[in-house]
């Protein structure tokens, strides 16, 4: 291989990617008549969509309605039994912040102000501090307060005015609702598409002996392998923008959205060349892809469940790469990211490529030849 | 002038030597025959030669490449026909040959030369998964020619075709060599070699056992003596001889 390697530093960069890129274009073109390909797509599509509105399908009747109260109000005490709103409370105003950045569905925040039960004995009609998440839009946001307003009014008989105003809470970078969901739907999609489609494309070449005939031909392994990678790139996007299209409304950084897709791509597209550069039958890679997909998919999981696990098996998760691609994904709902965040997480998806590429190159390089 | 130079060429897989220091050449436009029994190193052979495979030792030049060390530009220089079929079984003929006109960097004009050559311009649209066996050899064949190599490497190109088809294919090898492209051919027909190869090697056990033009290696044996009968002592056959065996049974 080292001399295919020199032999190929005299093959112009230009007939290079013109290889490349005809495999490439015939792997596109051939994905699309395979039923397979078309079945991996549809079905990451699909759960994609499931993780974003399973939250909402499910969401509770009551909408849920969190309170901070800076002082006591015994005027409200009969909230906690409506049956039109849940009400539950906050301990201070940056939990409740907190809690409504997290939420995978819309819920309120209310602050009770300390003066409220007197403001209420006055005969004033006491105006409450509302937060809703960022990415409720405004007709939603209007009409949870509403049903708040006539919560409070049927169970207490008290008006109120609920302002939300510019208290539009965003996640926070490291925020566990719909974005963390977000994460791992994506995530998911991600890593199907490394698991089973990308393997699929070596497979297949080896199993069919085609990749025989690619080898006299002007093609190297690396130009094949380089090939593989945009079309699994090629199809990771494809399925990485209705995927963000779905979570559009909750992310506000796009540039980091499409950065962790696109590294989160890569990743993945260098696990599916690994499998299908050491595997060569369906069967193999049934049986890997399950022994890949819990170290991939599991750490974004548990990472959230930090309380439940080892203290050493946690200082560990945030270097898993796929830990990583949710941290940015999540980190794009944030109102503001801090730089090192960025960095880092890229860092290390980046750095898992480049081992995984590596190790991937050395299995070739060790072949027959 | 020489297409094809081997010397000393050896290659063993875990310490088993597939070939054993072979040693021969192939003249540019001659129809080479290399022939051996299952297992003899005849592919092994072909894949070194093709640049598929390294030589454990030994060297050989394919029109002036050394295989290992300049098989960028052995590449554009040699065709393969597979032994086993290799093709896009999802795309038609014509898109098979497209694909590879992209990867020789050649005009897409060539396409519908080889498919004309090869017979197969009425079907060119059909999808390949839906060709006969005797179609996708033509296929082959007609990939193998799309970017005018100057050695055509066969691997048993008639194993298992219609009487009509595997004539068709000895035919064009035929009329390729005439056009002075060197043709090295496998075959377990040894009717198929003595009518074609104008010399004929006999490989066993990783070792050439013979190496001449099949009427020279008949004459050895005898004026009635075939070229089966050459490979079947050059290889230490054992025939199966029913009356023997009734004898022995009593």
């Amino acid at each position: 291989m080292e001399t295919t390697m020199n032999a190929h530093r005299g093959m112009p960069f230009r007939d290079k990617l013109r290889v490349i890129l005809a495999i490439t274009a015939k792997d596109m073109f051939e994905g699309i008549r395979n039923k397979n390909t078309l079945t991996v797509i549809v079905t990451a599509v699909m759960m994609v969509a499931l993780y974003r509105f399973m939250p909402l399908i499910s969401a509770t009747d009551p909408a849920r309605v969190f309170l901070y109260e800076v002082g006591p109000a015994t005027s409200l005490a009969d909230l906690q039994y409506s049956s039109e709103i849940e009400v539950r409370s906050s301990p201070s105003l940056p939990a409740l912040q907190r809690r409504i950045g997290d939420g995978s569905e819309p819920e309120l925040g209310l602050v009770i102000p300390a003066d409220f039960d007197a403001r209420v004995e006055a005969g004033e009609t006491p105006e409450l501090q509302g937060y809703i998440v960022q990415w409720v839009s405004r007709d939603e946001a209007q009409e949870l307060v509403q049903q708040a307003e006539t919560a409070i009014y049927n169970e207490t008989g008290l008006a109120v005015r609920i302002e939300v105003g510019d208290n539009r809470i965003s996640p926070a970078v490291d925020n566990d609702g719909t974005a963390f969901t977000a994460s791992l739907g994506t995530i998911f999609m991600m890593c199907m598409l490394g698991i089973s489609f990308i393997p699929n494309l070596m497979m297949e070449e080896k199993s069919a002996r085609t990749l025989d005939a690619l080898m006299v031909s002007p093609a190297s392994s690396w130009m094949v392998v380089a090939a593989k990678a945009l079309t699994g790139l090629f199809y990771g996007l494809l399925i990485g923008i209705p995927s963000l299209l779905i979570y559009g409304p909750v992310i506000q950084h796009w540039g980091v959205a499409w950065l962790a897709i696109l590294a989160g791509c890569t990743f993945t597209v260098s696990i599916g060349l690994l499998l299908g550069t050491i595997l060569h039958t369906r069967q193999q890679l049934m049986g890997w892809a399950w022994a890949a997909v819990i170290p991939l998919m599991l750490p974004p999981f548990l990472v959230v469940l930090d309380e439940l696990i080892p203290g050493w098996l946690v200082s560990l998760m945030p270097w898993v790469p796929t830990v990583a691609m949710s941290m940015l994904i999540r980190a794009s709902a944030a109102a503001q990211i801090p730089a090192a965040v960025i960095l880092r997480n890229l860092a290390i998806i980046l750095v898992g490529t480049a081992l995984v590429l590596g190790f991937t190159a050395s299995r070739i390089r060790h072949r027959d030849r | 002038m020489k297409s094809i130079e081997a010397t000393d060429l050896t290659r063993t897989f875990n310490g088993l030597t597939a070939v054993d220091h072979i040693t021969f050449d192939v003249h540019a436009g001659e129809i080479f025959g290399f022939l051996g029994p299952n297992g003899a190193g005849k592919t092994t052979t072909l894949r070194m030669l093709t640049g598929q495979l390294r030589p454990t030792s030994g060297w050989a030049r394919v029109m002036g490449c050394d295989i290992v060390e300049e098989r960028e530009d052995l590449k554009p220089q040699i065709g393969v026909v597979f032994e086993q079929q290799n093709l896009y079984t999802r795309f038609s003929a014509l898109d098979n040959l497209k694909f590879y006109t992209r990867l020789y960097g050649i005009p897409q004009t060539r396409v519908g030369q080889v498919l004309e050559r090869v017979g197969l311009t009425d079907r060119a649209r059909e999808q390949t998964s839906k060709y006969s066996n005797g179609m996708r050899q033509r296929l082959m064949i007609a990939r193998a020619l799309l970017h005018q190599p100057r050695v055509l490497f066969l691997d048993e190109p008639t194993r298992g075709l219609d009487p009509g088809v595997a004539r068709d294919i000895r035919s064009l090898v035929a009329e390729l060599a005439q056009e002075d492209v060197t043709i090295f051919l496998t075959t377990h027909y040894m009717e198929e070699a003595d009518r074609l190869c104008s010399r004929v090697a006999i490989i066993n056990k990783g070792a050439i056992v013979a190496l001449a033009p099949p009427s020279e290696l008949k004459a050895e044996l005898g004026e009635m003596a075939t070229l089966e009968d050459v490979f079947l002592e050059k290889t230490g056959y054992e025939l199966y001889q029913p009356t023997a065996v009734a004898e022995e049974r009593g």
